[in-house]
């Protein structure tokens, strides 16, 4: 059964960069806009990691954060942040609520995987094999 | 609580724009100060409001469509004419955010604690963007080969 990865950002092209990203592993990534629809998701498809975002419509991270360690269900989820706000004190607010590791935007593909392997295993996908 | 102005904001701006369009796009832009580029064409204007105790403003970055379309397809993965304006409209969004984001950072690091909006973005052409005369307001001028784009803030100090 594939790793299921939750990416819950309310920039579609984040979401789309993080799905690109693991294009190339045996990971199934699920996409949620907001806290709201991530919680939704989270419920249905109990990933094995989560990345979120902060700023968000609706529902922000850190709400969505809370309400995920509040459920017994979901509580155990390892959480990534993936923010665009880097300072001490943003940092220090992250660290306090309970994720496991944190990156800033912009980032790079190869950082994004980095992280998630330290958390999860990742395995790339066999390659095609050619019959002609 | 550090004393800031808008020179400061300038540095952290500038600093955090190349950096956003080098991870990202791998594009490598040149800044060029205070010579803001003719902004007549058509273009994607994306912004993001901070705001705290001390300080609040937006930051806007403005980009010629064509230019907004070739990052879009960049980052995408796909081609310029594929892409809806909603998708390189998200992309231009994004911008905003990472480097408005950029800037919270520096002022949470500097005792200026403020919070940031979900980006707004707006396209047209011969657009100016007005404040109040109480408002502080910067244009720096960028270019990345052919292309020439302006980030502009307007900032006010409670």
């Amino acid at each position: 059964m594939p790793t299921k990865i939750l990416t819950v950002d309310d920039s579609r092209t984040i979401r789309l960069i993080v799905t690109r990203a693991f294009g190339a592993y045996d990971c199934a990534v699920c996409q949620a806009g907001n806290g709201e629809e991530g919680l939704a998701v989270a419920a249905k498809e109990k990933p094995d990691l989560i990345l979120l975002d902060v700023t968000m419509p609706v529902m922000d991270g850190v709400t969505m954060l809370a309400k995920l360690k509040e459920d017994p269900e979901l509580k155990a989820i390892p959480v990534i942040m993936l923010t665009a706000e880097s300072g001490q004190g943003n940092i220090l607010q992250i660290a306090r609520i309970g994720v496991h590791d944190y990156l800033v935007k912009p980032f790079k593909q190869e950082q994004l995987i980095e992280k998630v392997s330290r958390i999860i295993p990742l395995v790339k996908k066999a390659p095609a094999i050619s019959t002609a | 609580m550090q004393t800031i102005n808008t020179t400061d904001i300038q540095g952290v701006l500038t600093t955090h724009l190349l950096q956003v369009l080098d991870t990202m796009f791998s594009v490598k832009a040149v800044p060029l100060g205070s010579a803001v580029p003719n902004e007549e064409a058509e273009r994607v204007s994306g912004s993001v409001g901070f705001g705290g105790d001390a300080i609040a403003g937006v930051v806007y970055v403005h980009l010629p469509a064509t230019f907004a379309g070739v990052l879009a397809a960049c980052i995408l993965g796909t081609e310029p004419e594929s892409l809806s304006e909603a998708e390189v409209n998200d992309v231009v969004g994004e911008i905003a955010n990472m480097l408005t984001g950029g800037l919270k950072s520096w002022l949470c690091d500097v005792s200026l604690p403020c919070a940031v909006s979900i980006p707004v973005v707006i396209r047209g052409s011969s657009f100016a963007i007005e404040s109040p005369p109480e408002v502080e307001r910067l244009r720096l001028g960028f270019s990345a080969g052919v292309n020439h784009f302006s980030v502009e803030v307007h900032v006010k100090f409670q």
